[in-house]
């Protein structure tokens, strides 16, 4: 029965010469366009980092270790947890950590060379600017830092970092970097998950950070807009179907169904399941055309499977509670809405138009909430490589809004034995 | 077969149906005949079991219907008003959708498509789409799809509304072919009154939400034998003539159309000499006078003191 009702509608859809025109070829159309517009300049937002990183150290950090060493001594304690300390603590240098694990990793690497200065040499490397940003290091300041975490007091123990104002972006990497960094060795865990005596940082913690910052790692503009557009023009499936269902309605058709016994709920599973799957088509063909034309490929075909089922059953959420919408007010102003206002507003704020998730927080925040934001953010989460850990969030959300809107249409859709 | 009563339907201002009574026997065309708006619709859609009466209660084969809609539905053929299609489909794609939702198995529903596009006479045009189709062409397919499941009772609205005389004989002839060689039960509602003189056994009329008059043919138009009905044709229609007219105590209806003037006067009277008395007396130039068998429409007339088409 349901299969019955869905390949009607898909019949119906692909009959139809002005949906093909807005489902398919206008994003398609939109893609090329952006791609020879404005495609370059968007990659010259996420330009391949290449900077140089100079570090001053006001103090001798092996000194300040062994000053903290000497001090330690002096407690009452065991010979034996005395000698355990100072083997610990003399490879324990926040410093030297820094710069071998975070700077020297292997991803860092390529973006920074970090370049060993003398205090004396800070004034000229300002005026000339030299470098993009400037790592100070205080007096004392690693004795501050080691001694605060291992008793666990609080430590004004402060990096300096000057950046070179002319370039913004990789100067608030600089300064993410370190804020993590002193986070890391700040914090107690450290402690409490090694204990005293196994003091050290785990380079994980730090891995995290720098994975993030790896991120830059930019996608091509022609992949931005592809997922842009397709999550967008997606969205008019539900309107579109929205439309379909209220015609039934209007020219009695769905008199006609429920004369023939067929339950109203069957017939709205059959709507929720005809705008999934003609959801989940657009998108393949979408994806398919800009694979050929624009040489869009996706590096994980398993996960760009499931996100696009994700994104399509979302859009067969909204076609439901659209559908019901109208059923209830008897007019098809909630597809009009929707398909007029909503979309855009939607496709703004998740993205499509334009990474508007870089300009604050909150509209990234709000961004992800749409479920062309979410399935844009999954998308390109994938395709910039990343394991299923970084986009199952996304996926859990669109099939949490799917079922919202699943409820939400189920309350609205006007039951039997009322009008309608 | 089928038993309404005291069947009510109040919309936020209008009493779309107010207190109708009627039944269906088995084999039968009924004729529910009324003018725009007398609620025939909303009546055969409480009857139908797609909306709910505000009151009174739909008795199929004994059983409610306002409960238990489904055994009405499997026995029930809808032709509804509008043209309930896919314009975008063809009419075997249409056929073949509304034939599935009944559950209908392939081979058997093949089969039947055939049979019923042979009644309806697009055979040709099957393949099709609806949205090429002619307004009779529609008209058709809208009664084909209420065929396929080989209902035993069908309820048509105003199937002929709105097309030309070749096809509305079409579907005349095809409804009491339906009813000839299936012995289908059929409820036909029209305001074409010789539809329903042609087609019905069985005649409710109905006004304004009220069943005004029914039973048979002969029932209905007895209502008239004790009047006679002269239709008077004039080069101008004057206001005085109609007016002395009007005023004469005889004359139990009047109406205006153009340049014919319709009276209903009683039986016994003879009138006809009065007719060109009047018309003498107000210089009214008589072109003929006709003296008629009451029409349903006159019955109408008679009944509401309006014409049934404005
Ligand atoms: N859903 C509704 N809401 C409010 N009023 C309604 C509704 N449906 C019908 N009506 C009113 O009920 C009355 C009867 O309408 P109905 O459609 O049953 O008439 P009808 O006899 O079928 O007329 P027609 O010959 O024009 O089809 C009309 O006054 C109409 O405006
Ligand atoms: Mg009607």
């Amino acid at each position: 029965m349901i299969f019955n009702l869905v390949k009607k509608q898909l019949l119906l859809i692909i009959r139809n010469r002005q949906n093909f025109t807005l489902l398919l070829a206008m994003p398609l159309v939109l893609v090329f366009i952006i791609k020879f517009a404005i495609g370059d300049l968007m990659h010259q937002d996420v330009p391949e980092i290449d900077a140089a990183v100079a570090i001053v150290e006001h103090t001798n950090e092996e000194e300040d270790i062994q000053r903290l060493v000497d001090e330690l001594m002096l407690l009452p304690m065991e010979e034996g947890d005395k000698e355990k300390i100072k083997n610990n603590l003399s490879s324990f240098q926040p410093i030297q950590i820094l710069k071998d694990q975070v700077f020297g990793h292997e991803q860092l690497k390529e973006m920074f060379t970090l370049e060993e200065i003398t205090p004396e040499e800070i004034e000229k490397a300002k005026q000339e600017e030299l470098y993009t940003a400037i790592i100070e290091v205080p007096a004392g300041f690693s004795y501050e830092l080691v001694k605060s975490t291992i008793f666990n007091g609080k430590s004004d123990a402060q990096l300096t970092l000057y950046v070179d104002q002319g370039e913004d972006f990789v100067a608030n990497i600089v300064k993410d970097l370190l804020l993590t960094f002193e986070e890391q060795m700040h914090t107690s865990s450290v402690l409490e998950r090694n204990g005293l005596a196994d003091l050290m940082v785990m380079p994980e913690d730090i891995k995290g950070e720098i994975h993030s910052i790896s991120k830059v790692d930019p996608v091509s503009g022609t992949t931005y807009y592809a997922v842009g557009m397709s999550v967008m023009f997606v969205l008019y499936i539900a309107s579109t179907m929205g439309s379909y269902a209220f015609e039934e309605k209007r020219i009695h058709v769905f008199d006609r169904i429920l004369l023939a016994n067929v339950s109203r709920w069957i017939f709205f599973t059959g709507t929720f399941f005809a705008s999934a799957i003609i959801a989940l088509a657009q998108l393949f063909i979408l994806y398919g055309f800009c694979a050929v034309i624009f040489g869009v490929h996706w590096p994980n075909v398993t996960h760009f499977l499931l996100i696009s089922l994700g994104v399509s059953l979302a859009v067969g959420g909204i076609a439901s509670l659209l559908t019901a919408i109208n059923y209830r007010f008897q007019s098809e102003t909630a597809s009009t809405v929707f398909s007029s206002v909503i979309i855009t507003v939607f496709a703004f704020l998740g993205g499509s138009f334009y990474p508007v998730g870089n300009l604050s927080e909150l509209v990234k925040f709000l961004g992800d909430l749409t479920p062309n934001g979410a399935g844009m953010s999954a998308y390109l989460t994938s395709a910039q490589g990343y394991g299923f850990s970084e986009i199952y969030m996304y996926l859990i959300y669109l099939l949490l809004f799917t079922v919202v809107m699943i409820l939400a249409a189920v309350w609205t859709f006007p039951k039997r034995g009322k009008e309608a | 077969m089928l038993e309404v009563t005291d069947l009510k339907k109040q919309y936020k201002q209008t009493k779309a149906v107010d207190g109708v009574n009627l039944f269906i026997e088995q084999g039968e065309i009924v004729g529910l005949l009324g003018p725009n708006g007398a609620g025939k619709s909303t009546t055969i859609s409480m009857m139908s079991s797609l909306i709910p009466p505000s009151e009174g209660d739909v008795r199929f084969l004994n059983e409610s219907v306002i409960k238990q809609p489904q055994k009405l539905r499997e026995k029930l053929g809808v032709v509804p008003q509008e043209i309930a299609l896919y314009l975008n489909l063809t009419a075997r794609e249409n056929l073949q959708f509304f034939g599935k939702i009944y559950k209908m198995d392939k081979k058997q529903l093949g089969a039947k498509i055939d049979q019923v596009l042979e009644i309806i006479g697009l055979v040709d045009k099957q393949n099709d789409l609806v949205k090429t189709f002619s307004g009779g062409m529609k008209r058709r397919l809208n009664i084909g799809v209420a065929l396929l499941h080989d209902p035993s009772l069908v309820f048509m609205d105003e199937p002929t509304v709105g097309i030309d005389p070749q096809s509305r004989n079409y579907i005349l002839d095809t409804v009491k072919r339906l009813n000839r060689e299936k012995n289908m039960t059929i409820l036909y509602t029209s305001h074409y009154m010789e539809e329903v003189e042609y087609l019905c056994d069985r005649i409710y009329i109905m006004d304004q939400g009220h069943i005004i008059a029914s039973g048979s043919k002969d029932d209905i138009k007895n209502i008239l034998s004790a009047e006679q009905t002269f239709q008077i044709e004039t080069a101008v229609v004057k206001e005085e003539f109609t007016n002395l007219l009007k005023e004469h105590p005889s004359v139990r209806q009047l109406t205006v159309q153009e340049k014919t003037v319709t009276l209903l006067v009683p039986k016994e009277v003879v009138f006809f000499q009065t007719i060109i008395e009047l018309a003498e007396q107000t210089n009214t130039e008589l072109k003929s006078v006709q003296v008629q068998k009451p029409s349903l429409e006159d019955v109408f007339l008679h009944l509401t003191g309006r014409a049934l088409r404005d």
